[in-house]
């Protein structure tokens, strides 16, 4: 057992939890990153109709401070960095759902196989998946990029989904493990279960929360590889994203002189939807482990009985005492 | 003992995948990159430079794919990796062991006082639940959203461009030549400021959040409940029972995020425009430089094993159970 | 074991609980784990405690020591300790639950040790055992020195049957029977007054659990004190306990001297899981258990806690609380058809009336 096995099982939350629908609705985790991750959605879809002018086209002076005809400003050549950001944001958008779909499908299959079948064909998957996971991902598809030249959003996400995808690989390759040595999928093999059904409607629910938030994070991480790649000057910079609005900013030195109108939009917007994952992720982590909502602590009836004193560690009791 | 020996030779490997993927990664390209590079320059080259820029792709018109592979292997571990386009007819080893240091320097202490302290403190938070580390954590979860050099950019405007209390970009003052004297470091310390606060709080956030989650699930396990049975003192239970287990993951995870953080702290550089890697990263990807493309890629890598190889040896040290396998 | 434990004569009393109630939860949801528990322990008393699993055996030990975690709290009741003389450190009784840190911290292992079940996750495994040990001496005993820690580590070991070399070793290392014997090595460090032994061997196979059980007897006698064992295997308390306690849904259902308690259980739910497995000794008999399931200790739970699964229960069962009576010397029975009322009226009426209609009742 290596040292990367002992950290996926325990930091793995425990599978089989019956979750709670209402539960998960009911948090306010999730419902406000819901809403954030919505509008960012919404902009995606409706930004290049609503946007004021045309992002590409020179409509006022050039690097005007933000203004009421231009409430986001102008840029060094004369465009509205609004309708820039509003119609940026569906590229951004697309590359990482679609780079996280295809990715977090990748890391299903290999990871599952892995956990599933051991013996030979989880060693050479598991080494398969580390070494992606050791290889500083970025240079390598800042050379895969470079090399392609000109790519199109969609070349784009499949590079970040095939680079990417072995962190949820190892995850999930932990919690198949841990539930396939469980007597449900014991009795179903005896049972003569074919292993494709096994997959499918014994141990896939049980992965729901971990691929829910490996999907939500590799959407998180590939609008910030494309975002990242842009504004490294690679991909389609005629293409209008938050990325290649931080490229053109920076190469007309607006860092230097100030112009922060310009490139502090972009970030915004990806720090907001960044936050927004984050929030419906923590909601996720909370529903399955409840050891980590805050409501662990509760008054004491009588004030004598508990003093702040103790060390009372958060938590129930350990899984020698529970249920007795 | 074995679990050592295992780590290093996949060290060896993923090394050897990695060489493997420059070396077939032109090949594979559509356009045959590499005939179109040697073609631009043929003719303004010397021989030798010829040969060098040849070496970085093990590309000979005349031999077998699998000779050239073998060429390519040997000029590697020479650590021949060709000239570089950007800064021609520079070869690429000197680029890369230029710009380096500039990067260890930044990256290797931020990244250790990012991880260090985020560990300690989500140590603090998961111990003791209700303080005011807690109302930190949602902090810390936006955080974890935003990719680092973003800070980058809200920290040149406001401390460098705004305030004017640190310099926007380079990694020292122009009218120094770089060299070992005071005035020379105190400049590059003072450069470099910025950058590094801006990689520790981009990173801080993540060690903290997972190690507060990771403790909290310690803190639920049986021996802790005993060491408390047993009327240790608070300070004892939290380090040794609980912070000592918690921080196992910790340190597992440490090389596998170190690999993101490389990432994210090139581009950091790219914003403040700081002489190291990143920044070298960025002018190779405008030039469309090759080789030292391929070499950045390489020597990262390289970089990432080693702090790997790094962190298995301290956990060796700290869970014994890993010592008898 | 072919003798039972020889009676200790009636003596002080060293732990003294009343009415304690112990809840997970709050409001409308709580599970009402222990629901009004009296019970007395004594000086060198072997006290078992028997029940199923969801009786609430293990909430009340860890509510004794105030080990309970979120969300189980004490919502009533008192515990207290008389610290028997001579070796124990304190000389007043002790209210454990309103003590304060330091007094509480103090009290724990110096008077009271715990035993835990499932030694491989009671282990702390980065310590080796010799850490595991000695930390309590430096807790507890700040005057002792490094060589005087290590001598008595290795005098504990010897106590439970482990080489010394062994102190170097992780929990990781030993096997499951060494685990427990570590565990209960630690406990005896620092010569509590009173032990609890909370499933001490039920994870273990039984070759290794006679041996265990064997020491911890040795162990007790030469100590002299008191111990609480906690189990859901009645036989085993039968053997080594002078009194049990039987819970049943978080109440004590019958409390009796153990000889007592085997020849002739007063107790329908007693007499269930003693007529649940089979003895090596005597005549054969035919198995029975007991039929239904626990209740939701969420619920109310009117009446006794057992009349749904009773084989003689009577009306009054569904709405009376039968409390624990002292039925005989050192015997208890919380069940209306034990008590001195019931039992004078079956007998002066030849035949009580409502037995038969008790019969067709249950359903």
């Amino acid at each position: 057992m290596t040292a990367a096995t002992i950290t996926d099982a325990v930091s793995v939350a425990p599978a089989g939890r019956r979750f709670n629908r209402r539960t998960v609705l009911r948090s306010r985790k999730i419902k406000a990153g819901l809403v954030l991750i919505g509008i960012f959605v919404l902009m995606g879809v409706i930004g290049p109709w609503v946007s004021p002018y045309d992002p590409s086209a020179n409509v006022a002076g050039t690097m005007l401070p933000p203004s009421l005809s231009h409430p986001f400003g102008t840029t060094a050549l004369g465009e509205d960095v609004l309708s820039q950001v509003l119609s940026g944001t569906r590229l951004s958008l697309e590359v990482g759902v679609v780079a996280a779909l295809i990715g977090e499908t990748i890391a299903a299959i290999v990871g599952i196989t892995a956990g599933y079948l051991g013996g030979l064909a989880d060693e050479g998957l598991s080494l398969l998946t580390n070494i992606f996971l050791v290889i500083p991902i970025l240079p390598l598809q800042i050379l895969i990029i470079a090399y392609l030249g000109n790519t199109g959003w969609f070349l784009m996400a499949l590079i970040i989904a095939l680079t990417g995808w072995s962190h949820g690989s190892r995850k999930l390759r932990a919690q198949t493990l841990s539930i396939r040595r469980r007597d449900f999928v014991e009795a179903a093999r005896a049972a003569g279960e074919p292993n494709w059904r096994i997959i499918l409607f014994e141990i896939l629910p049980n992965e729901w929360a971990i691929i829910a938030t490996g999907f939500l994070f590799h959407v998180l991480s590939g609008i910030i590889v494309q975002t990242s790649l842009s504004f490294l000057g690679l991909g389609r910079l005629s293409s209008w994203s938050w990325g290649a609005m931080l490229y053109w900013s920076q190469n007309n030195n607006a860092f230097l002189v100030g112009a922060w109108w310009w490139y502090l939009p972009p970030g915004i917007c990806l720090a907001l939807v960044g936050m927004g994952l984050a929030l419906v992720n923590l909601g996720i982590d909370e529903v399955i482990n409840p050891r980590l909502r805050d409501g662990g602590r509760l008054p004491g009836r009588s004030g004598a009985r508990r003093r702040r004193g103790d060390p009372v560690p958060a938590g129930q009791t350990g899984r020698s005492a529970r249920k007795k | 003992m074995r679990l050592l020996l295992r780590r290093l030779m996949f060290y060896a490997v993923t090394a050897w995948v990695a060489i493997t993927i420059n070396f077939l990664l032109p090949r594979l390209m559509p356009g045959d990159p590499i005939s179109a590079v040697v073609d631009r320059f043929n003719g303004q080259l010397s021989p030798e430079a010829s040969q060098a820029l040849a070496a970085a792709f093990g590309f000979d018109s005349h031999a077998s794919l699998w000779s050239q592979y073998v060429t390519y292997l040997g000029d590697i571990f020479h650590g021949e990796f060709g000239l570089s386009f950007t800064y021609f007819p520079t070869p690429v080893s000197s680029v890369i062991a230029n710009s380096l240091p500039w990067t260890i320097a930044l990256l290797g202490v931020s990244t250790v006082i990012a991880s260090v302290l985020g560990t300690f403190l989500g140590v603090v938070a998961g111990w003791r639940r209700g303080t005011w580390l807690d109302s930190v954590l949602p902090i810390g979860a936006f955080l974890r959203g935003i990719p680092h050099f973003w800070f980058g950019l809200i920290f040149v405007t406001v401390a460098a461009v705004g305030l004017g209390w640190f310099p926007v970009s380079g990694g020292y003052d122009s009218s120094l030549a770089p060299s070992l004297t005071p005035a020379f470091l105190e400049s590059a310390v003072y450069h470099s400021i910025l950058p590094a606060i801006t990689v520790i709080i981009g990173s801080i956030a993540a060690h903290m959040l997972t190690q507060r989650n990771m403790m909290v699930t310690t803190l639920a396990e049986d021996y802790v409940l005993v060491a408390e049975a047993k009327g240790l003192s608070s300070r004892r239970v939290m380090i040794d029972y609980a912070a000592r287990n918690a921080i196992l993951p910790a340190v597992a995870g440490f090389a596998i995020e170190l690999g993101l953080v490389v990432s994210g702290s090139l581009l950091v550089e790219k914003v403040f425009s700081y002489p190291g890697i990143g920044y070298v990263l960025f002018e190779a990807v405008h030039n469309e430089d090759f080789p030292l493309l391929q070499a950045i890629l390489l020597v990262t890598t390289f970089a990432v094993l080693t702090a790997n190889l790094l962190a298995d040896l301290a956990f060796f040290v700290l869970d014994p159970r890993t010592r008898d396998t | 074991m072919s003798t039972p434990i020889a009676r200790h004569p009636e003596s002080a009393p060293v732990l003294d609980i009343r009415d304690l109630r112990v809840d997970y939860g709050s409001g409308a949801g709580a599970v009402h784990a222990v629901r009004g528990v009296d019970l007395t322990l004594r000086r060198s008393e072997v006290l078992g405690i028997a029940g199923e699993s969801g009786s609430g055996k293990s909430t009340l030990a860890y509510a004794i020591t105030r080990l309970l975690r979120p969300p189980a709290q004490v919502v009533d009741g008192s515990v207290v300790y008389h610290p028997p003389g001579g070796r124990s450190r304190r000389e007043e009784p002790l209210d454990v639950l309103s003590a304060g840190p330091e007094t509480l911290r103090k009290f724990r292992w110096e008077e009271v040790a715990i035993v835990f079940q499932a030694a491989m996750s009671a282990l702390n495994p980065v310590l080796d055992i010799r850490r595991q040990l000695t930390d309590t001496l430096v807790a507890h005993r700040p005057g002792m020195s490094k060589a005087a820690r290590l001598d008595r580590a290795r005098e504990l070991l010897d106590l439970v049957g482990i080489d010394a070399d062994r102190l170097r070793a992780f929990p990781h290392q030993l096997s499951g029977g060494q685990r427990q014997r570590v565990m209960i090595a630690m406990a005896l460090a620092l010569e509590p007054e009173i032990i609890i032994m909370d499933e001490p061997t039920t994870a273990l196979d039984v070759v290794v659990q006679r041996g265990i059980i064997r020491r911890i007897m040795e162990l007790r006698s030469r100590l002299d004190c008191s111990v609480i064992f906690i189990t859901h295997d009645l036989s085993l308390l039968l053997e080594v306990a002078d009194t049990i306690a039987v819970m049943y849904a978080g109440k004590l259902v019958e409390l009796s001297e153990s000889e007592s308690l085997r020849r002739d259980p007063r107790h329908p739910y007693t007499a269930g899981l003693l007529s649940s497995f089979p003895s090596l000794r005597g005549p054969r008999r035919p198995l029975t258990g007991i039929d239904g399931s626990p209740p939701d200790l969420r619920e109310a739970l009117p009446g006794c806690p057992f009349h749904p699964r009773c084989p003689e229960v009577i009306p009054a069962c569904r709405d009376q609380v039968p409390a624990l009576t002292e039925v005989e010397p050192r015997r208890h029975v919380a069940c209306l058809r034990r008590t001195p009322a019931a039992v004078a009226s079956a007998s002066a009426g030849g035949g009580d009336p409502e037995l038969s209609v008790g019969e067709e009742d249950r359903s």
